[in-house]
């Protein structure tokens, strides 16, 4: 693996995250770091929290009436959930990808560029420029370059995903989080984005959430897997696979649960 | 075996099909009823010669039959020449003592400004006639052009005049209130002189009108000396001034294609003419023209109301005590009988708004007795109709909001999308489709309402529109004619309930093609929106 290139330090870092839904517990004591330029999958039975944790990242869970953080989230050493941090810029920096391809009920190129309008940028050329970069990006621009006026509603699920990776990659965030990105996609789409994330780690920094160990193998760096709200374990991917520190990891890996 | 029998509820498949099938039964019945009775209305129907017996004939259009109490079989017809006829315009015959019946080509039907319509023959050369049809046509056609041209001119003087001594009128009796009212004598004098010029005015505009009046009437006296010779069944010899024609037409010589060209002009005069004789006869002009402007007011009024308080409610109000209440209330309002939405427009729009208006910028014509806004006016209709849609308009755009997935809302987000970015770009267009159906049926229902109107500004007979040619070319505070009401005006308070029943039918149908139109609206715009933007499946 040619990663150790771009490993130049944490990005994400956080220290004893608990996370509360009202009385219910999601996450607790969360120690992690977020290697830059790296591809970090979460893996994990359901309800673990690997989600919640995501979802933290770029503060989506201010959505839900009730939710609650304890303890310390960084971003680039600044804390997430500080009073000071604004939101809209986290979003701005912190893209995400979500597990259902939602791209909005407009044109391809509004889609790809919407990021960039509600930020206010008016300039024609900038926007052409930014939409034909992102499609590039996302291995799209090829086969929907003669219909960027045309719906974004017309394309198949895995072009609708590829678009929303577009989407958030024109605003240039830091980060993309990526929540069970190919759950809904059929086998080859789900090959065209796992190329796409293997693409983009590098310059992006890429935390993807995953039900598939196999997925997590292929495309991840870094791997953590969470169990019960808590983090078992994280590790470099290979590592974790062949030789797991604990043993719920192993049987996680192995299918005894999940 | 026999227990899947029973239980497959075949029985109960069919009953619901039956139901579903009378309801459409009874729609589609309502609907034959209407048209049919409309297309007789309106289409130039043959004229019956009916010879009797006795010896007696008559003209006339069958309308009705009937069974007599005695078991006898027998005809309801309308014969029209009201004055010849002891003021009936029908008559009811047996089928026995009919002896013939023919449809003869010179039968005549004339509608007249007076006595409804006449039905018989042209008078001949022993009333110094020709009595060819296409001599009286080119008569009429010459008549009305020279009144166009000698008497409308004066007309239309006399209308500017009307309305100019209108304004001058009112504005001399605010100078004289302010007179009295004005504490400073500097004031006081300065209104002095402004009623001295008004009143100087006014009575300029009286003497002007005067004389126009005059050279009118001497006009009208050249014209009324324009008469036809009209021959009824029984001989009997009118002198009809041209004046008194509205339309003349021999339907039983027409081939159908004259017919038809006729059943267009029917049509083209019933939606462009006044109602005449106290709306028995005529067109529906004025009432179309109302409804259309009241539904487009109670549009402009309710629409962002509607629309604004239902994105308050679903977006951003959160789950307190004070939304709660306020969707309870939205949901009753809902069912509150419009007669009551009425009582509340006559109490607070007219007696509450108009009447603080009007004491607030016209006290002179409150002291006067004259009413502006503290009178029923379309406007005030509107706006209780308004009131009446609110709720549907806002459940509607509740519950098209609701639709849009939270996975849109939250891709918005996720890109730093503030949540008032993504309400205007995203989720509005997204929910368009659904409030616009939800408003335009609601405008649909509100086009047919008459309860709330008839407390709030709906007249029989409105003398002027609440759109025309006179500045400010918009006038609100006006009161109206609509088509519902002039429904029940026709077919219950009307003087001649048998002769406007026909326009009652048609009157009906364009109320149902209006209404049937704005709903065609609706699904077709969902149709367009729902193309644009709803999520297709992947």
């Amino acid at each position: 693996m040619q990663t150790s290139v771009h490993q130049n330090g944490t990005i994400v870092t956080a220290a004893d995250l608990n996370f509360f839904y009202g009385e219910k517990q999601a996450l607790t004591d969360i120690n992690l770091t977020i290697q830059r330029g790296l591809a970090t999958a979460f893996i994990g039975p359901s309800g673990c929290g690997k989600s919640t944790f995501l979802r933290c990242i770029n503060r989506m869970n201010d959505l839900v009436d009730g939710s609650r953080v304890e303890g310390r989230l960084t971003l680039d050493g600044e804390d997430l959930n500080d009073s000071g941090m604004d939101v809209i810029d986290l979003r701005r920096r912190v893209g995400m990808v979500f597990q259902k391809p939602n791209p909005f009920p407009k044109s391809i190129y509004e889609n790809t560029v919407y990021g960039l309008r509600i930020a206010g940028v008016r300039n024609r050329s900038e926007l052409d420029a930014a939409c034909e970069h992102s499609l590039r990006r996302s291995a799209l621009w090829d086969e929907v370059k003669d219909r960027l006026k045309e719906s974004a509603m017309g394309l198949s699920g895995g072009q609708h995903q590829r678009l929303c990776i577009a989407r958030a990659i024109a605003v240039k965030p830091e980060i993309i989080l990526m929540d069970e990105p190919c759950s809904a996609l059929d086998p080859r789409s789900t090959v065209k984005i796992e190329e796409l994330i293997s693409e983009l780690k590098g310059d992006y920094t890429i935390v993807i959430v995953t039900h598939n160990m196999q997925q997590a193998a292929r495309v991840s760096d870094r791997t953590a897997f969470f169990y019960e709200g808590k983090l078992m374990e994280e590790g470099e991917t290979k590592m974790l696979f062949t030789s797991p520190n604990r043993k719920e990891t192993e049987d996680y890996l192995t299918g005894r649960f999940g | 075996m026999a227990q899947s029998q029973r239980s497959d509820g075949k029985v109960w498949i069919f009953l619901c099909r039956a139901c579903l099938i009378l309801i459409l039964a009874m729609m589609g019945l309502l609907a034959a009823l209407i048209i049919a009775n409309s297309f007789h209305a309106l289409w130039p129907n043959r004229i019956e010669q009916v010879r009797m017996s006795t010896g007696e004939s008559f003209l006339g259009f069958p309308v009705n039959a009937d069974v007599s109490p005695e078991g006898l079989p027998r005809l309801q017809y309308k014969v029209g020449n009201r004055e010849l006829n002891s003021g009936a315009d029908f008559r009811w015959v047996y089928e026995r003592d009919i002896e013939s019946r023919d449809y003869p080509g010179v039968a005549m039907l004339v509608s007249r400004t007076e006595n409804g319509d006449f039905l018989g023959t042209l008078g001949g050369p022993e009333d110094n006639d020709t009595g060819s049809p296409a001599h009286l046509l080119d008569r009429l056609d010459a008549y009305r052009a020279r009144w166009n041209a000698e008497a409308e001119p004066l007309l239309r003087q006399m209308a500017t005049l009307g309305e100019e001594w209108q304004r001058i009128h009112l504005a001399a009796l605010k100078a004289g209130y302010e007179a009295k009212q004005a504490s400073a004598a500097a004031t006081a004098a300065e209104w002095e002189s402004k009623l001295h010029f008004a009143q100087e005015r006014e009575s300029a505009i009286k003497a002007l009108s005067e004389r126009l009046m005059t050279e009118f009437a001497q006009v009208k006296d050249g014209f009324a000396r324009e008469s036809v010779v009209l021959v009824a069944e029984d001989a009997t010899r009118i002198v009809l001034p041209l004046s008194a024609i509205v339309d003349v037409s021999w339907p039983n010589a027409m081939n159908p294609l004259e017919k038809l060209g006729r059943f267009a002009v029917n049509i083209w005069h019933l939606l462009t003419r006044y109602p005449r004789e106290a709306n028995t006869e005529g067109g529906i002009y004025p009432a179309l023209f109302g409804t259309i402007m009241l539904v487009f007011l109670m549009a402009i009024s309710a629409f962002p109301l509607g629309v604004a308080a239902g994105i308050y409610l679903r977006e951003y109000a959160k789950d307190g005590f004070l939304p709660r209440i306020a969707r309870v209330a939205v949901n009753n309002l809902a069912g509150v009988p419009s007669i009551v939405y009425g009582i509340f427009g006559l109490g607070f729009f007219i007696y509450g708004m108009g009447g603080t208006i009007d004491s607030l910028l016209y006290p002179e014509r409150v002291a006067a007795g004259i009413n502006t806004y503290g009178g029923g006016g379309i406007i005030w209709s509107a706006l209780t109709l308004g009131l009446l849609t609110l709720p549907v308009v806002i459940v509607a755009t509740e519950e098209a909001l609701a639709t849009v997935p939270s996975e849109i809302r939250q891709g918005s987000l996720a890109l730093g999308a503030t949540r008032f970015q993504t309400l205007v770009r995203v989720i509005l267009p997204m929910a368009s489709p659904g409030i616009l159906t939800g408003f335009i049926l609601a405008m649909a229902r509100a086009a047919g309402e008459v309860a709330p109107l008839m407390l709030t500004g709906a007249v029989k007979s409105a003398h002027s529109l609440p759109l025309d040619g006179s500045w400010p070319f918009v006038h609100l505070e006006r009161k109206f004619m609509h088509l519902g009401f002039h429904i029940y005006d026709m077919g219950f308070q009307s003087p001649n309930v048998e002769a406007s029943k026909p326009l009652v039918y048609v009157t009906a149908l364009v109320l149902l093609v209006l209404v049937f139109v704005l709903n065609f609206a609706a699904i077709s715009l969902r149709k367009r929106m729902r193309e644009k933007y709803a999520m297709k499946g992947f």
